[in-house]
């Protein structure tokens, strides 16, 4: 036996366990030594204990286990620095390694009939109880199926989903009830203050229900004062000792009452800083030799804090997050030391900022130009993935990137491939897929996703995509929280607010980067009649390239009018021309020569035949020679290969076929393509091997040109990457897929022409598209430039075109987000995500919903704004009422008013000396005026004397003295208005005959004149006929002339004070003529608003409010209760999801979806909405009614199939084709179901004509083809029928077989075998030869 | 209609019928041949081509029920929905179950289907949209979340390629159910609706009706916090004083629920369809008529009710009409 430390040199160390941060008491044993006296025999036994009593027992055990005091070793002030600088509650939050019982005791199941009942009481049954070893339950849980993961039988299920789960909860809903919620302790900081002041100890162990009752603890003394100076060099300054010491409490309080509400991480985070912050100052005043590291933590610490502040303020502006990160690539090596992935080359500096963001968790959006090093990153996040044992998405959105990404990738990572047609190892931890297969994972709630760390959207920019961007919204709008985003992207302007859309959308903050700098610069020229121009040198425009160019196109035509034809091969073609065709001979030698001599006979003759086919048809001819000369012209220059992009497959074939007779490659370079291409199409079968397109492109392969587009077929279209990649490919004629992700950079590019066909009309190419495919041009590491060259034939480009191509700014990303029938079903099937939800969350909506938070405010404030209230004195207030009278009585009188005033009678009455109300400023103070002279023209204004309200000086300036006057005014006025139509009567008398006219008429007056008569101000001054208020019908004596021509006093004094006898009759202004009586007027319309306008006077008069004294007060209260009502409304509707832009269109297709039984009345989807859903191919409502409708039960598999291949086909004109008459008739009636749809869904008053519809939806055009391929035709066989390329008829089977298998779960739901039978025959006819040829990427050559 | 037992006067007998007949001719417009028996040939338009769905088979070119329940056509679709049978679940479906057993990482509910439903740990809840941890400590608390014999809802999530069921309680509204009253009907007589929980205000309490035919009808409770808060060892302690506090459910509470509760039994023995407002205005007429809540599982109620739903779906019929 050994001498055991004695109890009170007991040391131990404290640590934490599970979440909550409870103490853990690990004792330190001390080592045990060799000794050979420790292994003698104790026979003498000094009592090395006190006796044990149970009290002593309990002692020991308390002070052991329950009263934690500090280990001086683990908690060295040496140590205390760096020992608080982790994240104190992500290390709590590290789940504890799950410990296996080895067995456990288990209740056995016995049969009720086979219980003994006699040893149990009252009948109830004691199940026996045997040990059980914990993995015989797990294995046969296994195979029983119940465990989740294991199960076998539905492993696809596991990484696609199945329409049967659940999606998983998007993240960023702001849904209360399901944040995160934190336990008291660990908010307020009482967990740590437990730990170091040493809370009440628990008493109940983790399971247990109850605990053991240990009676009251006393409360440890230990409080925990850690000095921090101690840390510092023994040469401290002991006057320092105090100002320097920090207490670890005071920190934790500081920190907690600052950020109290704040989330976990930042709380951490702040104290992680705070703690540096501390520390560097620490270090800082000690002045102790900093060492690099120090400067690394100090450096650290404050960008955490400045990142952190800035945070701070932009979290309220901006989701997204960029710039203020230079710093990173600076000290990147410090900062990731460990890198889960070293890259043989020196990164970029958008590449660090990248990959340290993707270190600390953060969402990254990376903006950069094609051939940049995006992938760098998308690599880093996969090893990052691998690293943490979890798992990553990348997404491109066409299957050739997924491909080629796939064979990328092979080899470095752990790589999974799964796209409509493929699926390779979908348990792999890095997985590639196309933007569709992860939208449907996220609707059908693939268990996988809760592995998935990372996704990674490649080529982002494709958001624009008319048809297919919408994906790209609904898929990061669907992201579960948990899901760190990556996104790679071409260049575009509105970057930030794309990045910001999505920070917001998910409440995570996005880091934006990028970089527009090209790795290898580009040089832009005209190539035009055998010379290079250049025009554009890195971003800089030149002019003079282009005036060379322009003044060789002069030189050319004017020299043409002579009689050349003006084509390049004209008979006056200009010295260069010439040269050019001299060269042309000389350079076939050169070439010939590396080629050997084997060639040249071979060559020459090929070459003169083409060339005499070239001569029948005669602009082919001409382009031909263009070809010739600009690849011999770039050969020259060293700068091939080239990717001749032209904009449709017809011209691409064409131009390759033209120069067929051009031979590019050695000898060795051809039998290295015969050897590749041999091997690659060694896996079609025999007949396929000698397809036309085979055979034809092969020999354009073996001479160094290639063709890349849409119409190949995949296998051969991947021939011709590989080879390119290769570089034996010196020419490769490509539409503009190649250009879109394909990783294969050529030294030059050119532009057959600037204008493309985009299925609509012919149109300039925009300056995005420009970029990328501009960006192919120019090998990293290999080319110090990259060539890129627009073709001129005819004519010279504009500058100004070709600067905006150039330079121009790339399209902004746009929302395309539409709703999709299947979207709403999808939907509405999950309780907690709403479709409002969706149109809320999407690219679309995001200004308006960035804006939602201050509108929110601005209502909450208008809604705290105390309400007004009316104190009627007269009881019940029936103001209100009273007001929508008023204002109702105010819209009618204006309106007769303007009507009076423009019609010709009124002018009649406006003859001079006629009384005139005038409108002013204020709206409540009208003048009253005589009109003094009247317009000979219509609009010409009127000379009026007004009086002005007596004001005591006239330079007051006009609003002035409303604001004097308003209320005098008002009170007045609001007796006019009122003024019962009884009392007009009395003032008849007033007519005046209209005074003598005399003297010239000419007006020496200078307008406006102002002075002032009988104690009031006038005014004479010009007024338009819509400025008068209403006409009275009073008329006075004017003394014209005295007033315009000699303006003498005496005259005016005369009229104001006619004018204020009118006045003085108790009211302020003289009665109005009638409209009806006095003015004559007929018009219908106004003659009801008149008596509208009447009555409501009458009705305002019976009111009780009319005449009340305090009438006028209340009404402006009531306007403005009634314009705070309405602002409050106007904002409560923007906050409301009827703002949304596509509510509208989405209550529409509701109404559709129950309209034709898809869901109920209580928006619950039915039988035939889980059917649509499955409906990824086609349009989901023509195909669910095509088979609700049983359609394709009289057809047999091959016809059903060929008839399906309508709803996935695309192409729209296409040769007619020849049916067997009950396929016609399956067509016909198709083809009525989807008329009867549209016709529908017109009647609901969505953007639809049903022609168009059907039309769009079904594409007849592959039926034969399909039908006959089926049967069994050859490959070759079934390209006769047809003129669509045999890339589109590969690429339609391929989809169809998805249609397929989307059709026989859906006959699975219904419940109906025969239809699933059938499918799955259809499927298997179609799945054959050289349609269903593996990719070369995946399986390799 | 099936065999009611239910001890009648015979004016009470004559009532009922009649109300019965009343709700039959109502009824029986809409689809005379709606309901069928096993081996019956359901009536079908042989030169349209149909559609057989579930439930049906062809037998010497008849198409013939295999199983009880009513003839569902949907375009040319026909199948056979069956009634009475054990609960076919959907997903989706909100279940209220009881937990038989607590094994690795997963509770066992009956829930009325042919198999235990299972509702694993790691499908609990999640918080954040993060997977729950699987740890030992997790595993050990599960008997701390859900016991034997314990009510909980769930909601299906998923079916096993085996046929057994998985459940799911990832949101705060699932989970344990306490102080109430569980009750078991036909599980045709819930029918899919929008909204399966209810919180009648007026009464306090929660009512949620399974689509098992599993009804719960228990005290409301505001947020079903305590289960799901990670830390188990923490919201235990805080839990237990609570948990003392409040088992104590006021009388007038328990009478509320109890009323509730019978009426959801009269309705079931009825066999109307069971949803929120029936169960309402059942529990008004009972409270109008001034009838103890023992006494509604009278007789003379369920003629009550009886009455009352005939009128109330010929008045619904006429305003269609």
């Amino acid at each position: 036996m050994k001498p055991i430390q004695a109890a009170n040199g007991f040391s131990f160390r404290v640590g934490f366990s599970g979440y909550s941060g409870h103490l853990r008491v690990e004792p330190l044993y001390t080592e045990e030594r060799d000794n050979p006296i420790k292994s003698l025999p104790d026979f003498v036994l000094p009592p090395a204990f006190p006796t044990e009593t149970p009290e002593s027992i309990e002692e020991h055990i308390k002070e052991k286990y329950l009263l934690p005091r500090l280990d001086e070793d683990a908690f060295s002030p040496e140590k205390a620095g760096k020992q608080w600088d982790f994240d104190w509650f992500a290390r709590a939050k590290i789940p504890l390694e799950p410990s296996m019982p080895r067995a456990i005791m288990v209740p056995v199941w016995e049969l009720p009939f086979r219980r003994c009942k006699e040893g149990s009481t009252e009948g109830k049954w004691e199940p026996n109880s045997t040990q059980v070893d914990v993995s015989d339950i797990i294995v046969g849980g296994e195979t029983r199926g119940s465990f989740p993961r294991a199960s076998n039988g539905a492993a696809n299920d596991i990484v696609r989903g199945s329409i049967n789960n659940r999606p998983f909860r998007p993240g960023g809903l702001e849904d209360q009830s399901l944040e995160r919620i934190f336990p008291y302790g660990a908010s307020n900081g009482e967990w740590v203050r437990e730990v170091l002041n040493g809370g009440p100890a628990q008493t109940i162990p983790p399971g247990f229900k109850q605990g053991l009752k240990l009676g009251d603890l006393m409360s440890h003394p230990c409080s925990w004062n850690v000095y921090k100076d101690q840390s510092a060099p023994d040469d401290t300054s002991v006057g320092n000792l105090s100002e320097l010491s920090v207490q670890f409490d005071d920190l934790f309080k500081k920190a907690w009452e600052e950020d109290v509400v704040e989330l976990d991480k930042d709380e951490s985070d702040s104290v992680k800083s705070e703690a540096e912050a501390n520390q560097v100052d620490v270090l800082n005043t000690l002045d102790t030799g900093s060492s690099a590291l120090d400067e690394i933590l100090s450096v650290e610490a404050e960008k955490v804090d400045n990142g952190r502040d800035k945070g701070g303020q932009q979290q309220k502006e901006a989701w997204a997050v960029s710039g203020g990160s230079e710093w990173i690539a600076d000290q990147f090596y410090e900062l990731v030391p460990d890198m889960a992935i070293e890259f043989p080359f020196e990164l970029d500096t958008f590449q660090k900022e990248a990959i340290y963001y993707l270190e600390k968790g953060e969402s990254v959006f990376v903006a950069a130009h094609t051939s940049a090093g995006k992938t760098v990153v998308a690599e880093y996040a996969f090893a990052l993935a691998s690293k943490h044992c979890t798992r990553a998405v990348y997404t491109a959105p066409i299957k050739t990137i997924s491909n080629q990404k796939y064979r990328d990738f092979c080899g470095k990572f752990d790589v999974g491939l799964l796209t409509g047609d493929v699926s390779l190892r979908p348990e792999a931890s890095c997985l590639i897929m196309t933007t569709e297969i992860l939208r449907s994972m996220l609707y059908r709630g693939a268990d996988i996703i809760r592995d998935i760390e990372w996704v990674i959207f490649d080529e982002v920019h494709y958001v624009n995509d008319v048809e297919r961007g919408v994906v790209w919204e609904e898929v990061i709008i669907m992201l579960p929280r948990h899901i760190n985003i990556i996104l790679l992207s071409a260049t575009v302007p509105n970057t930030i607010e794309f990045a910001d859309w999505i920070g917001r959308t998910k409440q995570k903050k996005i880091r934006v980067t990028g970089t527009t700098k090209r790795p290898v610069p580009l040089e832009h020229c005209l190539f035009y009649s055998g010379e290079l121009y250049k025009i554009c040198e890195r971003e800089d425009f030149i002019p003079q390239g282009l005036k060379a160019a322009k003044d060789a196109y002069k030189k050319k035509n004017s020299s043409a009018t002579s009689g050349g034809t003006g084509s390049y091969s004209g008979s006056s073609t200009v010295q260069d021309g010439a040269r050019g065709q001299k060269r042309e001979p000389f350079n076939r030698g050169k070439q010939n020569k590396h080629s050997g001599p084997q060639t040249f006979g071979n060559y020459t003759g090929t070459g003169w035949g083409n060339q005499s086919n070239g001569g029948g048809q005669n602009s082919w001819g001409s382009r031909r020679t263009t070809w010739l000369m600009l690849i011999d012209k770039l050969s020259k220059k060293s700068l091939l290969p080239v990717v001749i992009f032209g904009f449709s497959k017809n011209q691409c074939d064409k131009s390759a076929d033209s120069i067929s007779g051009t031979d590019l490659t050695s000898s060795s370079e051809k039998s290295e393509i015969r050897v590749f291409c041999d091997k690659a199409f060694s896996r079609l079968k025999g007949s396929d091997r000698n397809l036309p397109q085979v055979v034809r492109v092969q020999n354009l392969l073996y001479r160094g040109i290639g063709v890349h587009h849409a119409g190949l077929l995949p296998i051969v279209k991947e021939v011709v990457e590989m080879l390119f990649c290769r570089g034996v490919i010196k020419v490769l004629f490509s539409t503009e897929t190649f250009a879109m992700g394909v990783n294969a950079p050529a030294r030059t590019v050119v532009f057959d022409t600037l204008r493309k066909f985009d299925g609509k009309e012919f149109r300039p190419v925009l300056p995005g598209e420009y970029t990328q495919m501009a960006g192919r041009a120019g090998r990293r590491g290999l080319d110090k430039i990259g060539t890129v060259i627009v073709m001129c034939r005819d004519e010279i480009p504009e500058e100004s075109d070709l600067k905006h191509v150039i330079t121009g700014t790339p399209t902004k990303l746009e929302s395309q987000f539409r709703l999709t029938y299947i979207m709403i079903l999808h939907l509405l099937r999950v309780e907690e995500l709403k479709v409002e939800d969706m149109l809320k969350r999407s690219f679309a909506e995001f200004h308006a919903q960035k804006k939602l938070p201050e509108q929110q405010q601005l209502l909450l404030r208008k809604l705290a704004q105390p309400k007004k209230t009316i104190e009627c004195i007269k009881g019940e207030p029936a103001i209100e009422e009273y007001y929508e009278m008023h204002t109702e009585a105010e819209e009618h009188s204006e309106q007769i008013i303007k009507a009076v005033m423009q019609s010709s009678v009124a002018k009649q009455y406006l003859t001079p000396g006629r009384v005139v109300v005038v409108k002013s400023q204020s709206a409540q103070d009208h003048l009253l005026g005589v009109v003094l002279k009247s317009p000979p023209a219509n609009n010409k204004p009127y000379i009026v004397l007004l009086l002005k309200p007596d004001v005591p000086s006239m330079t007051q300036s006009p609003s002035d003295r409303s604001n004097l006057q308003d209320k005098k005014g008002a009170d007045f006025h609001q007796g006019y208005v009122l003024l019962p139509k009884s009392k007009r009567g009395l003032e008849e008398d007033y007519r005046i005959s209209a005074g003598p006219r005399k003297g010239s008429g000419i007006i020496n007056i200078t307008l406006p004149h102002r002075g002032a008569a009988a104690g009031v101000t006038f005014e004479v001054r010009e007024a338009e006929n819509t400025e008068f208020l209403c006409i009275c019908n009073s008329k006075i004596k004017l003394d014209l002339p005295g007033l315009l021509e000699f303006v003498s006093n005496p005259a005016f004094s005369h009229t104001v004070q006619q004018l204020l006898k009118l006045k003085s009759n108790g009211n302020k202004y003289p009665p109005a003529l009638d409209p009806l009586k006095d003015l004559k007027l007929k018009d219908m319309d106004l003659i009801k608003a008149y008596d509208k306008w009447t009555h409501l006077l009458q009705k305002m008069s019976e009111n009780k409010c009319h005449e009340c004294i305090k009438l006028e007060e209340h009404i402006k209260l009531a306007k403005e209760i009634k314009k705070h009502k309405e602002e409050v409304n106007a904002l409560q509707f923007e906050l409301s999801n009827e703002a949304l832009q596509q509510m509208p269109e989405f209550q529409g297709r509701i109404d559709i979806l129950k309209e034709i039984g898809y869901i109920d009345e209580d928006l619950v989807v039915q039988i035939k909405g889980r059917v649509a859903c499955e409906m990824n191919s086609g349009e989901e409502l023509i195909c669910t009614e095509c088979l609700f409708e049983n359609q394709l039960d009289d057809l047999e598999p091959e016809e059903a199939v060929a008839l399906m291949s309508a709803f996935v086909f695309q192409q729209k004109n296409t040769s007619e084709p020849s049916l067997t008459s009950k396929l016609s008739q399956a067509k016909q009636r198709l083809y009525d179901t989807a008329i009867r749809l549209g016709n529908l869904q017109a009647e609901f008053k969505l953007p639809i004509t049903p022609e168009e519809y059907a039309q769009e939806n079904l594409k007849f055009g592959l039926v034969e083809v399909v039908y006959e391929w089926a049967k069994g035709t050859p490959f070759a066989d079934i390209c006769e029928l047809t003129d669509v390329p045999e890339g589109l008829i590969v690429r339609t089977i391929v989809r169809l077989d998805e249609t397929c298998r989307e059709f026989k779960t859906a006959a699975a739901i219904m419940g109906n075998s025969s239809l699933y039978k059938k499918m799955e025959s259809a499927s298997n006819a179609i799945k054959r030869d050289i349609v269903f040829a593996a990719s070369l990427y995946i399986t390799g050559v | 209609m099936r065999g009611l037992q239910l001890p009648l006067s015979q004016t009470q007998r004559i009532r009922l019928q009649r109300a019965l007949e009343k709700l039959q001719s109502l009824s029986c417009k809409a689809n005379s041949d709606a309901s069928v028996t096993v081996a019956d040939t359901i009536p079908v338009n042989y030169e349209d081509a149909f559609l057989k769905g579930h439930g049906t088979t062809d037998l010497n070119g008849d198409l013939v029920a295999t199983v009880c329940g009513v003839v569902e056509r949907i375009n040319k679709l026909v199948y056979v929905r069956a009634l009475r049978a054990r609960y076919k679940p959907e997903v989706g479906d909100i279940v209220v179950g009881r937990v038989v057993e607590v094994s690795q990482k997963r509770w066992r509910l009956e829930i009325n289907f042919s198999l235990d439903a299972i509702l694993m740990l790691s499908s609990m809840n999640m918080p954040d949209g993060i997977q729950r941890r699987r740890t030992a400590l997790d595993e050990l608390n599960m008997r701390g979340i859900f016991e034997e014999n314990d009510v909980v809802c769930a909601e299906v999530r998923n079916f096993q390629h085996d046929g057994s069921l998985q459940l799911q309680a990832r949101s705060q509204k699932y989970g344990k159910l306490e102080k109430g009253q569980l009750l078991i009907v036909d599980p045709y007589l819930v029918k899919k609706s929008k909204q399966h929980f209810h919180h009648l205000e007026q009464f306090g309490i929660d009512l949620v009706l399974g689509r098992n035919g599993f009804i719960w009808v228990g005290e409301h409770v505001e947020a079903r916090d305590s289960m799901v808060v990670d830390q188990a060892n923490s919201s235990e302690q805080s839990m237990v004083p609570e948990e003392k506090n409040k088992t104590h459910t006021p009388l007038e509470m328990r009478q509320n629920i109890c009323r509730i509760a019978n009426a959801v039994r009269v309705l079931s023995t009825l066999g109307f369809s069971i949803d929120a407002d029936l169960i309402l205005e059942t529990v008004e007429l009972s409270s109008t008529v001034k009838i103890d809540i023992h006494d509604m599982l009278g007789s003379e109620f369920h003629v009550l009710v009886a009455e009352r739903e005939a009128e109330r779906r010929s008045l619904v019929g006429k305003r269609k009409r």
